[in-house]
């Protein structure tokens, strides 16, 4: 096979262009014998992580580049040679983006070829791209323009068009080529990895210029030739032009870049008194322990800090640590509530720093969960705040890093079937009647499915027209492209050096926010560290109840001071009398509480991560309740196992102890355990889930556990991947259900106006709240110009023992109006306060 | 409505406001806001109901007055005769609440349905508990939830309200392939089922459905409803008034 390497490779990262996954290119690249394979999407990088993962799995080489496209110039592919020359290229991907709006890049000559920030190419490889048709005067002055400004590595491409003057074309830009003593380089114009793909690549073409198959005439590719070809064919197309491609290798060979070079450093924050981050950590977690614990700390927290500490220092992890606290800091400053979520709840450090409000003691902290030496990977610590204020702490992050150091993680929102089959048969010319007849119905939220025969004869069409079949194949094609780039929800990446060195940064539709290219399996991949800065109703609603109860019942209260263990709470709970709390206001959960009885705050820690899809597609979760309820013996599969499920009943509920099981029971090592999680949850489609399934039940099985549970085992693990709740991020979210439970048993008035002025969240609407509230002998007040605000408020009922403070919408009016005649009883724990109901439409 | 405007009336409160002009004045609120007010029923402590509300509203005049005119203590409201208005009826004000407030604290527009479903058999949500297991039951009301979890492998659980309380629905994927449009489509939905139940937790798994969203314009027509059995086709169009009050869509989640 002739060595070659194809570098002009469009993948579908390059919206509506390119017709194949950076995976399905890479592995096609492969199986083709390919030297290397780049792929080069119009001014972005966002695919080049997918195809680096795929890469590297097929043991290919990846090189990774762009294809700048000039607003006043030529076309141009890029390669950086080094790490360097790969921060330029980000850099000036990410002025080109930043000048216009989300979406858009805008590049000159000008910024390629003068100093500035890409230094005139320096350390790239650039190929120069011909225009389609015959090459005319102009492209010769930028050729020459760049020649002369471009020193090194400049090459000029060349592929086949077969628009039938490809000879007359090609000896045409052989000779420029010669003229200007530029190397010429065989290129294919890679937009799909098979010709099969070509009816896609058509579409494409359609959705991308608004028009039906019907009128694109001349917009589509005249043939079906743009797809990764193997090295001999090559050969044979450029047979008068060898030395094409072996530049082709040439080029490889020079870049030698790896996104694997890429090596992320923490921020680090400068400390007072010139203390390095360790000691700055050490000292702030010893001051936030004396505060967690006045009456001393027990020794298994003060063991467990001394050795997260440690742990910490060796693995160097303190400067993170010390981020995460600041926002935290600054928050607390500002009011906003905010609570540490997921594995975060694993670290006694946390905890004192006041990241995580559950307290180490009440459950079980398994810090290697959070940080391991082995793992080498940076801990993820997520906190969610108040979702009306997150902005807040949004502006504070980029003021204090700067926009070129911290920006939102990207979401790559890809086609469903839905979306996919409506613009699909838009450009194959369905009528908006067809479409909307299919679409109306409620298939096609998930990925793949598309309707079955059924569905469209109910839906009035023809199943076996030949149109329609094609728009189905073509829509299940399409189904997982990237569409566009959105922000994640939260998740901030903030670097020591640069961060658009590292990625391009674009600006988001929203005002003020500034994303990054990647998602957040990329930065997973590449060890690149994410902050979540996450928003969450419930926060924003307990805090409104906090300062309403303050208000009106003079009572302080905070996530801490909630008195713990309340019987009547949980009284409540095991009614299932649960409208409005975070988390066990579904209705599974409802019906769930009854069943399970919750009497502390550990059984809230289950019932929070029972009703997923872990437990629940691992068939765990009658076994639990039944052994709960006394129905079955309390058994564990094996000796081993029993340290791991001690705490469940032998049941397994928590993504941990799916993991342990991997470990203790199939001879997982903790790594290749952590590998399977991630195989699940991120890059489902590259496909060695069945290879973890059989490791796994057969490593069960041979060490003696029955074939249904490792099987039950492994569907757990699967439901996990997507949503399973790890132990500690149960916990957090439990101690949010017990104070969101103990304020509407106690002070349902409150409660009940605080969620109404936080919605839109949660499960219910208004209506249903109001109702729920009532139910709770709450007196629902209509709205009225003389005693709304623009948001609920709490009024005092005369009848009142407490006589709380005068509620702000003072009520003195003359004449008695209805209002004051229809009284309703006071809720018996609640304080003497009905509310007036939320203005303004 | 926007947060300025109602600041605007919050800050100018001070001793409470006695008529509609002098609110109009201390406020210097469009007259668009005072009539979503209006629509709100927010004149209530006014002595106003909302169709006198509106009147009064109606009769504002947002431009300046001329010079000329403008001592004139009546140039901010036409002069008219003190208009007759019609006594609005409870269902109407049910219906302008859940159009202007999305709730209303007046009635449960299902209690105001009721004898068109007592006459069918249709029971009331907080009667299930006391229905015996397995027994074949009718229950309607407003649809609050639908939800079909990836791990229910296609049932759909569907949460109902009416005036007494809530009834929770399980809709098996049998049944949701025949029932498919009414089950997406029902605001007001029945239901034929047997009753299940496990503890304290009671569900219906519905045979038959039927969408009585239609039902809602009698809210405000007024008009009286044949009883008839279930599954007729009565919603043809045509049958339907115009005027259809507009209900909070349901959350759905997946």
């Amino acid at each position: 096979m002739t060595p070659y390497a194809e570098l002009q490779v469009t993948s579908n990262y390059s919206f509506l262009r390119g017709a194949s996954h950076a995976e399905e290119l890479v592995l096609q690249a492969a199986v083709l014998g390919h030297r290397a394979i780049a792929i080069t999407d119009r001014n972005s990088l966002a695919g080049v992580v997918r195809a680096h993962v795929a890469a590297k799995t097929h043991n290919m080489q990846l090189i990774v580049g762009a294809r700048l496209d000039l607003r006043d110039g030529p076309s141009l592919l890029c390669f950086p040679t080094d790490r360097a020359a790969y921060g330029r290229l980000s850099q000036l991907l990410t002025q080109g983006k930043r000048r216009v709006e989300k979406g858009d890049c805008e590049l000159f000559l000008e910024d390629i070829l003068e100093g500035g920030i890409f230094q005139a190419g320096k350390g790239q490889v650039l190929l120069v791209i011909p225009p389609e048709g015959n090459p005319n005067n102009a492209f010769k002055c930028h050729l020459i323009n760049l020649n002369k400004k471009i020193k090194k590595n400049l090459y000029l491409s060349v592929n086949n068009n077969y628009y039938g003057d490809d000879y007359k074309r090609i000896s045409y830009l052989a000779a420029l080529a010669e003229e200007l003593f530029l190397p010429l380089v065989a290129v294919n114009d890679v937009h799909a990895h098979i010709p099969e793909r070509r009816p896609l690549q058509d579409v494409l073409t359609c959705i991308r210029e608004h028009c039906t198959i019907h009128e694109a005439g001349f917009r589509l590719y005249v043939n079906a030739e743009r797809h990764l070809k193997d090295g001999d064919e090559m050969a044979r197309l450029f047979k008068d032009y060898p030395g094409t491609i072996e530049n082709t290798v040439r080029i490889a060979d020079k870049c030698r870049f790896n996104l694997d070079e890429l090596r992320y450093e923490y921020p680090i924050d400068p400390t007072p008194d010139g203390r390095s981050p360790q000691e700055e950590l050490d000292r702030l977690t010893k001051i936030g322990m004396a505060e967690r614990y006045p009456d001393g700390a027990p020794k298994k927290i003060t063991q467990q800090v001394d050795y997260e500490i440690k742990l910490i220092g060796e693995l160097g992890y303190a400067p993170y640590f010390l981020t995460v606290y600041d926002i935290v800091r600054f928050a607390r400053e500002r009011g906003i509530l905010c609570q540490g979520r997921g594995s975060a709840a694993n670290s006694a450090v946390c905890y004192c720093l006041g990241v995580t409000s559950v307290d180490p003691a009440r459950i079980d902290v398994l810090f290697e969960r959070f940080v391991s030496a082995e793992r080498d990977e940076p801990p993820d610590i997520d906190v969610d705040f108040e979702h009306e204020r997150r902005e807040e702490v949004y502006q504070y992050i980029y003021e204090k890093y700067g926009r070129d150091r911290a920006g939102i993680t990207a979401t790559h929102i890809t086609y469903r079937s839905k979306s996919a089959f409506r613009e699909v048969g838009k450009a194959m010319g369905l009528s908006e009647d067809s479409i909307q007849a299919l679409t109306g119905s409620s298939w096609g939220r998930s990925r793949k499915e598309t309707p079955d025969n059924d569905r469209i004869r109910e839906a009035g069409l023809d199943p076996t027209d030949k149109t329609l079949r094609m728009v189905l194949k073509l829509t299940q094609q399409i189904a997982g492209f990237p569409r566009h780039l959105s922000q994640h929800t939260g998740g901030f990446v903030i670097t020591k050096g640069p961060l658009d060195t590292v990625v391009p940064i674009e600006n988001a539709a929203m005002e003020d926010r500034t994303v990054i290219e990647w998602d957040k399996n990329d930065l997973d991949v590449l060890g690149i560290l994410k902050i979540d800065v996450l928003a969450l109703g419930m926060l924003t609603c307990i805090r409104k109840a906090f300062e309403l109860i303050e208000r009106h019942h003079g009572t302080k209260l905070t996530l801490a001071n909630i008195p713990p263990g309340d019987k009547e709470t949980y009284d409540m709970l095991c009614l299932g009398d649960s409208v409005g709390v975070f988390q066990v206001e579904s209705r599974a959960q409802m019906n769930m509480l009854p069943r399970l009885k919750p009497r502390c705050f550990y059984d809230l820690v289950i019932e929070v991560a029972i009703v997923r899809p872990g437990p629940i597609q691992g068939d765990m979760v009658h076994p639990y309740l039944r052994r709960r309820n006394g129905e079955e013996p309390v058994a564990f599969p094996s000796k081993a196992l029993e340290d791991v499920l001690a705490k469940t009943m032998g049941v397994p509920l928590f993504q941990e102890q799916a993991m342990k099981i991997a470990i203790v029971a199939a001879g997982f090592t903790p790594n290749e355990a952590d590998g399977l999680r991630r195989a699940m949850a991120t890059f489902r489609h590259t496909g060695n889930i069945p290879l973890f399934r059989d490791k796994l039940i057969d490593g069960m099985v041979e060490r003696g556990y029955e074939r249904d549970f490792a099987e039950r085992c492994f569907k757990q693990i699967e439901g996990f991947g997507e949503y399973g709740f790890p132990e500690s991020h149960a916990a957090s979210f439990a101690l949010l259900v017990y104070v969101s439970s103990w304020l509407k048993c106690h002070y349902p008035a409150a409660f009940a106006c605080a969620l109404l002025n936080s919605q839109p969240m949660g499960f219910y609407a208004p209506a249903q709240i109001v109702r729920d509230a009532k139910d709770h002998g709450v007196e629902a007040r209509p709205v009225d110009v003389n005693d709304s605000d623009w948001d609920c408020t709490l009024e005092n009922n005369g009848e009142a023992s407490k006589a709380p403070p005068p509620p702000p919408p003072p009520p003195p009016r003359g004449g008695g109006s209805r209002r004051y005649d229809t009284r309703f009883p006071l809720p018996p724990g609640g304080g003497g306060s009905g509310w007036g109901g939320r203005l303004f439409p | 409505m926007r947060q300025e405007a109602a600041d605007d009336l919050v800050d100018a409160r001070e001793g409470g406001y006695g008529q509609v002009p002098a609110l109009k004045e201390r406020t210097g609120l469009k007259r668009g806001i005072m009539e979503k007010l209006a629509e709100a029923d927010a004149f209530q402590s006014l002595g106003l109901d909302r169709r006198q509300a509106l009147w009064a509203v109606k009769g504002l005049i947002d431009t300046p007055p001329l010079p000329l005119f403008a001592h004139l203590p009546e140039h901010r409201f036409r002069r008219e005769a003190n208009a007759q208005l019609p006594e609005i009826s409870l269902g109407e004000n049910v219906a302008a609440d859940y159009h202007a407030l999305r709730l209303s604290l007046k009635a449960h527009p299902m209690a105001l349905l009721r004898d068109h479903f007592d006459r069918e058999g249709f029971m009331k949500c907080a009667d299930l508990v006391a229905a015996k297991p397995d027994s074949i039951v009718r229950v309607a009301g407003v649809v609050l939830i639908r939800q079909r979890p990836g791990s229910a492998k296609g049932v759909i659980f569907v949460t109902l309200e009416d005036e007494t309380g809530i009834a929770n629905l399980i809709v098996w994927p049998h049944k949701m392939e025949r029932y498919r449009r009414t089950v997406i489509g029902s605001y007001v939905l029945g239901v034929e089922g047997k009753l299940q139940r496990e503890g304290i937790v009671t569900h219906v798994v519905s045979e038959k459905l039927h969408d009585f969203t239609y039902r809602l314009s009698h809210l405000t027509s007024g008009e009286v409803l044949e009883p008839g059995p279930i599954n007729s086709i009565r919603d043809i169009p045509g049958n339907t008034p115009k005027t259809k009050p507009r209900m909070p869509g349901s959350r759905d989640f997946r």
